[in-house]
């Protein structure tokens, strides 16, 4: 028993000597503050510099031509649309020239946009860092009404030409295929990212339905189709047409 | 109200001199103060170069070695410094695409990172790459609310971390974002989620309590706030009672001034985050009186850029 007392004195002692600290509301102060830093360390730049140089000698290759600055926006853009039918494009013809349409979700251009110019391996890096693979799903009409749905609900992701559809109360109004409504009953086949088709970005909605993997990067595909491009003569261009328009007024 | 406004008004290098500039019941004299100044980043997404200089927003802004730089320049100040990396480390240069994050690992090593917590990003390669490249990181990973037993990350990342500066002691727990549904199962595999609410006031608890900590740090990747029920960190800040500070990420937030929310018991908790890609660096500065009952802190966040661009 009195070694507890003892103890307990002990404690209290060392409670009270020992700095209480906390903070209160009136001594909190803030200033945002804009340094401007001239030059770089120079020892953190001679431990970057190899890999810098053997990554140059991969990326800095120019692999094609863009005749417009591209820009990320929703519900559509015009990097969306160049991405998204590039990705439709290079899936149609792996996937034996069976396809309807392709989605790219917004969340997987990891630019705010690119500038006109030159395009490098680089920059298709920078655009789709992911390590994505192609999926195809199959769905009834009535299926692809609620994937493209969850899309409206996003505000709009990059759809391939072709397809079309307004954001009214955050659903997917009015959608046409190549001018055609969709048909409840009819198999829809259209190319995602492997992420996307396994749920990601709250797509669950796909876990139901029929999907095939093809084991090939995304991003891969978009340099391919940019080089086979380059090769015939054309450049890269892209523009907004009207693929998406909300209508709801947030 | 009008203090705060008045205190913001006040120029930052005016504050850093504040014993001239302050009301004088705010600090006591220098001598009995002890200086703590938290940096950190987040969501630096393998940015090791600034932007390159294309016209596009962020051109110019950012990069390792000058952010190196301006950390030198702070911690030749003189005070006592943690720096701290709230993860997404990982991803978004083709540095992670060709090296799998060895360099990211390497630089933050160089730049004297004390802790790091884990972002969804950073099980972009598995979390068998991220495991990969702990032996370039000579700073632990802190991650309070996984349950990484069942995995290679298995003892290779610690729960909470304890600093002691003289008598001051700092403590920090680290919170992660619900991977399902973020992150491919294959990648993060046998990653067990535990609820961030539930985990933070375990660790506070201990941190504070058991630990005896004056001021505890919340390190998190889920977020500033969201507009639904999310867990975030200002629902974090809501549910604790503890915890001090929160840095946080996720969200690539760039907050004009550090936001305050109160806590459980009514008392101000400080939510910081530095954007994304190194092109801020956040700044707490902490001091703590010593034997009393006092302490002030003076945030924000400073920009890492090119003045030649």
């Amino acid at each position: 028993m009195k070694k507890y007392i003892l103890i307990l004195v002990v404690l209290l002692i060392v409670g009270a000597c020992r700095s209480t600290l906390y903070l209160s509301e009136t001594e909190l102060r803030y200033e945002r503050v804009s340094e401007q830093v001239k030059n770089g360390d120079e020892d953190i730049d001679m431990m970057i510099a190899p890999y810098r140089d053997s990554l140059a000698a991969v990326m800095d290759e120019v692999i094609g031509n863009l005749e417009v600055s591209l820009t990320k926006e929703s519900p559509e853009s015009n990097i969306g649309n160049w991405l998204a039918d590039m990705l439709y494009e290079e899936s149609k013809q792996l996937n034996d020239g069976v396809l309807d349409f392709a989605v790219q979700n917004q969340g997987g251009i990891r630019v705010t946009g690119m500038s006109e110019g030159p395009i490098t391996i680089g920059e298709v890096y920078e655009v789709m860092p992911f390590d994505n693979m192609i999926s195809i799903i199959s769905a009834d009409g009535k299926g692809t009404k609620e994937f493209l749905d969850h899309i409206a609900r996003g505000r709009g992701w990059p759809i391939s030409k072709g397809l079309s559809f307004k954001i009214k109360d955050k659903k997917a109004v009015e959608i046409t295929l190549h001018n055609e409504p969709l048909e409840d009953r009819r198999i829809y086949h259209f190319a995602v990212p492997d992420y996307i088709a396994g749920g990601g970005s709250g797509s669950d909605m796909l876990n139901s339905f029929k999907r095939k993997d093809i084991e090939v990067l995304i991003r891969d595909a978009f340099i391919n189709h940019i080089k086979k491009d380059t090769k015939s003569g054309i450049n890269q261009t892209a523009k907004k047409e009207g693929r998406i328009i909300n209508l709801d007024h947030e | 109200m009008n203090r705060r406004k008045f205190i913001k008004s006040t120029a930052y290098t005016a504050a850093l001199g504040y014993l001239n500039t302050l009301p004088l019941s705010a600090l006591p004299a220098r001598n009995e103060l002890f200086h703590l100044t938290i940096l950190h980043t987040n969501d630096v997404h393998s940015r090791i170069d600034p932007f390159p200089m294309d016209g596009s927003r962020n051109e110019g802004q950012g990069g390792v070695a000058k952010r190196k730089t301006l950390i030198d320049q702070i911690r030749r100040e003189g005070q006592s410094t943690l720096l701290l990396d709230a993860g997404d480390i990982f991803q978004g240069t083709p540095y992670f695409n060709l090296y799998g994050g060895e360099l990211e690992m390497k630089l933050m090593t160089e730049l004297g990172y004390d802790i790091a917590t884990m972002g969804n990003h950073d099980f972009d390669a598995g979390i068998d790459g991220f495991a990969n490249q702990l032996k370039y990181a000579d700073f632990p990973i802190v991650v309070s609310n996984y349950n990484l037993k069942n995995t290679i990350l298995n003892g290779k990342t610690i729960d909470h971390k304890v600093w002691s500066f003289g008598d001051i002691k700092i403590g920090l727990y680290g919170l992660g974002i619900e991977l399902e549904g973020l992150v491919p199962k294959q990648l993060y595999k046998e990653t067990q989620y535990l609820d961030p609410v539930k985990v933070a006031q375990k660790y506070e608890r201990m941190l504070k309590e058991e630990l005896d900590c004056d001021y505890v740090i919340c390190l998190s990747h889920l977020g500033y706030r969201y507009r639904n029920e999310t867990v975030s960190d200002v629902i974090i800040a809501q549910n604790t009672e503890s915890t001090d500070l929160i840095i946080g990420g996720h969200t690539h937030t760039f907050m004009k001034e550090p936001h305050v929310e109160k806590n459980q018991k009514g008392q101000p908790v400080v939510i910081n985050q530095a954007g994304w890609a190194g092109i801020l660096l956040g700044r707490i500065d902490l001091y703590f009186e010593k034997g009393s009952r006092k302490m002030a802190q003076i945030g924000g966040t400073l920009s890492v850029k090119n003045p030649m661009g």
